[in-house]
């Protein structure tokens, strides 16, 4: 039985752009951050605490999940977080929502047909 | 010291997030570059500990510990009925908003304009003797004369106690003796006139509520010896003074006997009782007084009536 995840929806901000930089590849916390900072062009950025404030709250919601720390990297501090189904789902279901509005939008604010005499 | 400083801003925030994701943020100020970045963090982490101790107190609640210390045979010594605590961050939100409420009841009290202050009374009480001795040569400004002198039990402040004496025909002793005794010594025109301006300006607008009520019966039974209000121009402050109060009435002031009476419409005719060179109290409610406002050249131009808690101005009509 498919979950109903519209009632997570609308999603903030923060929360949109760190599951949309999770979508590609497992992120740790300094790489969510440019990676939210790369798609936004600069325009939004993340501080640390925003940052763990939404990844702990995207934790207790089963949206994201803790890998914890990798062998290759050079800082033993870092841990890494992945999309989990549930949060792909929600995602996605906050896209479809986002279409909608972008289309709503196009044709409010197309220049009006000049009738015909 | 920035760091240093990022490393107590995170020991704050609640344990549960100090643990988990604690050495991740501090590796991620370790990372950044430069120090206006490193100030950014800084403040994003004194907003991380506000937004965490007041907002996410469903992540961070403490649970109660139940422990119940056995007793003598078997029965716990204490035992905790109910095991509920308060959240911290109701705690805290209401430690905030109390401080908020309090500050503005504070701050309100202070800046509000009308202040209730308590000033101790001052009574005005008949000489015992109406045959005081008079200096020679005093003028007989009424057939009975007596001194006033304040109660001074009830005067705790020199610049309270009126006395006031009737003069002597020398132009030294002919002057209002208020507020402050003068000295004998100040002859000269410019002292008293000095000191006659000290004791108006030190006798403050709250001086009428120094002056208790005198009984009326006694005011008019004992008439007082008015000062000499003016020996050049005894009649200055004699005249018809058109007011802004409601009404917009006229207030006439009057010399009988060496007193001046003021004569307000719809009120009975009541006497004046000088406090100082320009202001006289009523003699029925002494809490009420007129002040009279004069020229360089010593005439009158108008006056200020304080009666029943409501003030209001007069201007001489002239004829």
């Amino acid at each position: 039985m498919k979950e109903d995840l519209s009632s997570f929806l609308p999603l903030s901000s923060a929360t949109l752009h760190i599951l949309l930089s999770l979508a590609g590849d497992d992120l740790h916390g300094y790489g969510i951050m440019q990676e939210v900072s790369r798609q936004s062009q600069g325009q939004y950025k993340l501080g640390p605490g925003t940052l763990y404030d939404n990844l702990q709250k995207l934790i207790e919601g089963r949206f994201i999940q803790e890998l914890g720390h990798r062998a290759q990297d050079d800082d033993p501090r870092r841990r890494y977080y992945r999309l989990t189904s549930r949060g792909r789902g929600v995602l996605a279901a906050e896209m479809a929502r986002l279409k909608g509005v972008v289309r709503e939008g196009k044709l409010r604010l197309q220049p009006a047909r000049p009738r015909r005499a | 010291m920035l760091r240093l400083l990022y490393c107590w801003l995170l020991r704050f925030h609640p344990a549960r997030f100090r643990e988990r994701f604690g050495e991740e943020i501090l590796s991620i100020f370790d990372h950044i570059e430069g120090r206006a970045a490193a100030a950014g963090l800084l403040a994003d982490a004194f907003i991380s500990l506000l937004r965490q101790w007041t907002m996410r107190s469903e992540y961070w609640e403490e649970k109660a510990a139940v422990s119940v210390p056995a007793g003598v045979g078997g029965f716990p010594v204490f035992y905790t009925l109910e095991s509920f605590k308060p959240r911290k961050s109701a705690l805290i939100g209401g430690a905030v908003l109390t401080w908020i409420v309090c500050s503005a009841v504070f701050l309100a009290i202070r800046h509000t304009k009308i202040h209730s202050v308590y000033l101790p009374s001052v009574s005005f009480e008949p000489a015992p003797s109406s045959n005081a001795q008079l200096p020679a040569g005093a003028p007989n400004l009424s057939p009975t004369q007596a001194s006033v002198r304040p109660s001074t039990q009830a005067s705790t402040r020199p610049h309270t106690q009126a006395i006031i004496e009737s003069g002597t025909n020398t132009p030294e002793a002919d002057r209002v003796r208020v507020g402050r005794r003068i000295p004998p010594e100040a002859n000269s025109s410019a002292e008293v006139s000095e000191l006659r301006e000290q004791a108006r300006l030190t006798s403050s607008d709250t001086l009428h509520r120094n002056i208790t009520t005198t009984s009326p019966v006694q005011c008019l039974s004992q008439p007082f010896v008015s000062t000499n209000i003016s020996r050049e121009n005894p009649f200055s402050y004699v005249g018809e003074y058109s007011t802004d109060a409601p009404g917009k009435f006229s207030v006439l002031i009057t010399a009988e006997d060496g007193h001046l009476m003021i004569e307000i419409p719809g009120k009975q005719k009541s006497m004046l009782i000088p406090v100082n060179g320009t202001r006289f109290a009523f003699c029925e409610t002494q809490n009420n007084w007129v002040e009279f406002m004069k020229h360089d050249n010593g005439a009158a131009y108008g006056l200020r009536i304080y009666r029943n808690g409501s003030e209001f101005r007069g201007h001489r009509k002239t004829n």
